[in-house]
């Protein structure tokens, strides 16, 4: 693993928070909790959470099942399953700051929403494809009745279907995954919103498939400047869309940067861990699986969660932080003083 | 993928059709249809005779009494020389009218109740449910009894408790189904789209709801037209002379060994509708079923 000094600062990650074009970012959340009351105890599925996004980027959340990856996406649109909370936090959306999930409902369907994972269950089996996407026009946009329908052609024309009137009269379950998720991407993006949460909208399908929804993604950015936000455990994914990456990680933030930066020279053990359990094609690497499992969230003790599967864990890792070290770069204070030792050439962390 | 799609195999009938096993798709269909038939059949005599006022099925003649089945009177004729068979045809239009009416209405409110309770959960859920489970304590019969006791001996108070008796059921049902539902990803993307909750629950969730409160409803409309006639038997429903199922078979009762057809034919006749309405009941269960897959 190569390792430049300079990158323990890491400039980058506060100097775009302006955006590459200098404006503000569309979307940006600062001091996210959520928690789940339990009969273990509370369970914080999410801590402190911060990000932003700016127009026309992507960023990836990225990290193992039960890291808050989902919980945080769902909270951005004020959509915390039950019974759980967003108990603080603040989401800003145009500069405009909205605190609790009420005034988060205001923004969906308007300036957010959202795909899911599976889209064999995201739409509704007992309505046509062509009812469900009008619906999304005629309600967000006011349009009357054959205009939605018309306009609803276009979209799925627009997502890449195939003879999109004849489908209009078609059920969920007469199409096939990838064909099921462009059109819940056209129902989406009807509204023209200004951020769309994508939760692992790839995972269910084949590769090949997984690919062209990434693409089709990637045009309807390009061509209407919004702002993704993808939540996978694809690192794949992450290399091929995102221009940010932020890990999390028992419900923290660990790590965050350019996705170069992420995948290239991580500095948090868990995201080198991440990037080691990789297979790769070549056969030189041979992917590193991480021993153990993510905490149990109602019983987390202080001090740096990933501490009892970190290979290199120390003495020190049970008293730092987290609260403070999450809005950094890296939570892991110790990485920047082993990428100093590594690049003075005393030891390589990794050996 | 999407090359195979992109065929135009939008044969909807035929996918369908190849899913489903062949032999289960004829005895659902003809039980359907044969239960629909009977049903068509009696409600269809029943409103021939009422329109056209076909003989008179009040007509006591004091000469004819206890007569047994013969071409003039297929059922015979009761202690007062009433014709047994026009009385049991006229009887129809009551039976199936209180019938569909005390379900048509439970199915409308309960699907509201069940619908409201199971969506919005919490304190709503409470109220609603707790209401239904008290209604639900009493045995059916006493439930509708008390009703009738409260409005008097006759139809009025039928109706009544048997709507009032009935709600629970579909409520129960529909809340049940909505509580599976609420959790469906689906339900979950509409709330994504910034849709209403109103528009969520009436044109995303009740669609899901239709179906199997339908598959509900011929077994009801017999169960309540049986609870009718018992109480029309037991003398708490309709009052002679109107025709009435239960009321003819009671009044029958007293000749059961020297005239056996006064009760038996009419309850017969009672048992067939009864079969027509579960023919009709399994055969759309079974289709909804298979549709669905």
């Amino acid at each position: 693993m190569s390792v430049e000094p300079d990158i323990a600062t890491r400039p980058s990650a506060d100097a775009r928070r302006e955006g590459e074009d200098g404006r503000p970012p569309v979307l940006s959340v600062d001091g996210l909790r959520v928690e789940f009351p339990s009969e273990q105890g509370l369970v914080r599925a999410a801590t402190n959470v911060r990000f932003e996004v700016g127009h026309g980027r992507t960023l990836g959340i990225v990290g193992e099942s039960g890291c808050g990856k989902s919980v945080t996406l769902r909270a951005l649109c004020g959509l915390v399953p039950e019974p759980g909370r967003m108990v603080a936090g603040t989401v800003c959306v145009e500069g405009r700051p909205h605190r609790t999930a009420k005034a988060l409902e205001t923004l969906r369907g308007r300036k957010l929403s959202m795909i899911f994972q599976d889209p064999a269950s995201s739409l509704n089996p007992v309505r046509s494809i062509g009812s469900q996407v009008s619906e999304v026009l005629r309600v967000s946009l006011d349009r009357p009745h054959a205009a939605a329908r018309s306009e609803a052609i276009e979209l799925l024309d627009h997502v890449g279907i195939p003879h999109p009137a004849q489908r209009m009269s078609a059920y969920p379950h007469e199409l096939s995954g990838g064909m099921r998720q462009r059109v819940m991407i056209a129902m989406a993006i009807a509204s023209r919103p200004q951020v769309l949460l994508a939760d692992e909208p790839t995972t269910a399908l084949d590769v090949t498939t997984q690919e062209q929804i990434l693409q089709l993604l990637a045009r309807l950015q390009e061509e209407s400047g919004m702002a993704i936000i993808l939540v996978t455990h694809d690192l794949g994914v992450i290399e091929e869309v995102c221009d940010e990456v932020v890990v999390m990680y028992a419900g923290y933030v660990v790590e965050r940067g350019s996705v170069e930066e992420i995948t290239r020279s991580p500095m948090h053990p868990y995201t080198q861990g991440l990037i080691a359990a990789m297979p790769q094609l070549d056969a030189a690497h041979e992917p590193l699986l991480m021993h153990g499992q993510p905490p149990d969230l109602s019983t987390l003790e202080p001090g740096c969660p990933f501490m009892p599967r970190c290979p290199k864990a120390r003495s020190g890792c049970a008293q730092i932080d987290m609260q403070t070290l999450t809005t950094t770069a890296c939570a892991c204070p110790f990485a920047t003083e082993r990428l100093l030792t590594a690049a003075g050439g005393a030891s390589s962390p990794d050996s | 993928m999407s090359t195979a799609l992109a065929a135009p195999a939008l044969d909807r009938a035929g996918v369908d059709v190849a899913a489903k096993p062949r032999g289960a798709i004829t005895r659902s269909r003809i039980a359907l249809w044969a239960g629909v038939t009977i049903i068509a059949l009696v409600a269809l005599s029943t409103l021939v005779a009422h329109v056209a006022s076909i003989g008179q099925p009040d007509r006591i003649d004091l000469l004819n009494p206890l007569a047994a089945p013969s071409l003039a009177h297929p059922f015979g004729t009761d202690g007062l020389g009433r014709d047994l068979f026009l009385r049991t045809i006229y009887a129809s239009g009551l039976d199936l009218e209180v019938g569909v009416i005390t379900t048509a209405l439970p199915l409308v409110i309960g699907m509201m109740l069940g619908l409201l309770s199971g969506f919005f959960g919490g304190w709503v859920d409470a109220i609603v449910m707790r209401a239904m489970d008290a209604l639900l304590a009493f045995p059916f019969i006493v439930l509708i009894i008390s009703f009738v006791t409260i409005f008097g001996v006759g139809l009025t108070g039928i109706y009544v408790g048997l709507t009032v008796a009935t709600v629970p059921y579909f409520a129960r049902l529909t809340r049940g189904e909505m509580l599976v539902l609420r959790e469906q990803q689906f339900m979950m993307a509409a709330r994504t789209l910034g849709y209403s909750s109103r528009r969520i629950v009436f044109k995303h969730a009740l669609p899901h709801l239709i179906r199997p409160n339908l598959v509900f409803v011929p077994s009801n409309i017999l169960l309540n037209i049986l609870t009718v006639a018992a109480l029309s038997y037991l003398g708490l429903g309709v009052q002679p002379p109107q025709p009435e199922w239960g009321a003819i078979i009671g009044e029958g009762q007293q000749y059961l060994l020297t005239a056996w057809w006064v009760s038996t034919l009419p309850g017969l006749f009672v048992v067939l509708v009864g079969i027509g309405f579960s023919l009709t009941g399994e055969g759309l269960a079974e289709r909804l079923r298979l549709r669905t897959g």
